[in-house]
């Protein structure tokens, strides 16, 4: 992996809550193209962790960079997908108004039709281009949650940062996003709950848990018919597949 | 009917300013769940009256530079720590309102026109009144000109726009303090107590009837419009105070509304 380009740096990352450890003396390295999947309990600093990632908190101590820049800088290249959104309901917004939101930047105040086509395809991507000119109060979670993954798409990124792509997603929709992240070429970093997900080409899990932090594991057996309910790393995880 | 027109011409063009303040001040507030700071400036403003009374200074102008200055530390204060900010505002909202007693206390003279600025008189409105309301205008359309996307992609997840790399305190500081502006150029019509119903009032409804932001904004100031002209009208006809009058009209617009809805 050596001669591989760097995505993402860890290097002694601390972060605190006041004076409570959330990420304890992380040093993590994950390469361009790579498909990692976060899991974890819940408080387990999953969130802190995406967050430092993306620039919105700095940590206590320790250094991050992404594409060796601090991630501020470099926010822009990253397509970010939270959980939810805790918006006003009633918001006159269209599916469409949402995902040209990846296409905004610093010193840009127009979206261009190149913006629009991007925002389409990106809807399409995901499975719901027929809902483009939808009012977002009217969606249901897994279609909102669609939109969202089409918004971190359409910012045309180098890695996509995703939290819970697949909560309140139906199992068609499931599959379907499953499939697409595989398919995708650049690095993606995708928190999730759902043990599917694992089954689907990814590259790395890191299981994160406050102090114990990370663990990395490669080449673990995945496949449903494996072992790999017996991996400390996914003790957390039901053997649904037993 | 034609001297209504001639007696209340000059309110009747205030109301219209006022109509396009309310639409995107107020949609700016609704949308970005601003109420709360906008209330806490309205209700503050109060200390810069009596500061610009205690002073000698022309009470718009020393109402305008308290107002500002209220709203940039409630910009850094709901920035900075949003989680515990509520009880912060609070204590701006009063300590404000104090100071304006306070200076008002301690000012020689006894000033008959104060109760205006608390519930304001549409109907006595001067034209530098009408000045500061069409600058205030012209500065709230040339910022949802250039910054709505901004301004929208805030309201729906500050997150995601700091990752766009959008300059997310600026756009929170620049609502902030066009709001402070909106505030104290409708005080002298509708009064700084007053002024939050008719801020809210119209965006809600238009918010729940439009499917993307101008046209919630073009909704909201028909609504407006239409709240003063006809609270105007009904105060002429039935000798009511006028502002009064307009917020009452709202109310019940509100109330048919939301009945209508159900």
């Amino acid at each position: 992996m050596g001669s591989r380009t760097i995505a993402v740096e860890l290097k002694g990352v601390t972060f605190l809550y006041g004076r409570e450890p959330i990420l304890q003396d992380i040093d993590l390295t994950i390469y361009e193209g790579e498909y990692i999947v976060v899991i974890g309990p819940n408080g387990g600093g999953k969130s802190t962790f995406l967050k430092l990632l993306l620039g919105l908190l700095e940590p206590t101590e320790g250094k991050i960079s992404l594409f060796g820049r601090p991630p501020r800088e470099v926010s822009h290249l990253v397509g970010y997908m939270p959980q939810n959104v805790h918006q006003n309901s009633d918001m006159p917004l269209r599916v469409l108004d949402i995902v040209l939101q990846g296409r905004l930047q610093r010193g840009k105040y127009r979206f261009t039709r190149e913006d629009e086509r991007v925002a389409r395809e990106s809807l399409e991507m995901v499975g719901v281009g027929g809902l483009a000119e939808r009012k977002i109060s009217t969606l249901s979670g897994g279609e909102r949650q669609r939109t969202l993954l089409a918004r971190a798409l359409a910012t045309q990124p180098r890695m996509v940062v995703l939290d819970e792509p697949t909560a309140a997603v139906d199992m068609e929709g499931q599959r379907q996003i499953y499939r697409l992240l595989h398919s995708l070429q650049m690095t993606r970093i995708v928190v999730s709950h759902d043990i599917n997900i694992l089954l689907e080409g990814v590259d790395r899990i890191l299981y994160i848990n406050r102090e114990l932090v990370v663990h990395e594991s490669i080449d673990l057996d995945l496949h449903p018919s494996g072992h790999f309910c017996e991996i400390d790393l996914l003790q957390e995880l039901r053997c649904k597949h037993e | 009917m034609s001297e209504f027109f001639t007696l209340f011409a000059p309110s009747l063009i205030a109301a219209l300013l006022l109509s396009l303040l309310i639409a995107i001040a107020g949609s700016l507030m609704l949308l970005g769940r601003y109420s709360y700071i906008a209330a806490a400036i309205a209700h503050g403003s109060y200390g810069g009256v009596g500061l610009a009374l205690l002073l000698g200074l022309p009470i718009l102008l020393g109402t305008t530079l308290f107002a500002l200055l209220l709203a940039l530390l409630l910009a850094y204060i709901t920035y900075r720590s949003p989680q515990r900010s509520d009880l912060l505002i609070g204590t701006i909202w009063a300590v404000g309102m104090s100071l304006g007693i306070l200076f008002i206390d301690l000012t020689p003279g006894y000033r008959s026109d104060l109760l205006g600025y608390l519930f304001g008189n549409i109907l006595l409105l001067e034209s530098g009144d009408l000045l500061f309301l069409a600058v205030v205008d012209l500065l709230l359309i040339a910022a949802l000109l250039l910054y709505r996307h901004h301004f929208l992609a805030l309201a729906y997840d500050r997150d995601f726009a700091q990752v766009r790399g959008i300059r997310v305190g600026r756009i929170h500081t620049l609502t902030i303090l066009l709001l402070a502006l909106s505030v104290v150029a409708s005080i002298r019509a509708v009064g700084l107590i007053l002024v939050i119903a008719l801020l809210s009032i119209p965006p809600f409804i238009a918010e729940r009837l439009s499917r993307n932001f101008l046209e919630m904004v073009f909704l909201a100031a028909l609504l407006a419009l239409l709240f003063t002209g006809t609270g105007l009208f009904l105060s002429y006809w039935f000798d009511l105070p006028a502002t009064a009058t307009i917020i009452l009209t709202a109310a019940v617009g509100f109330m048919l509304f939301t009945i209508g809805r159900r």
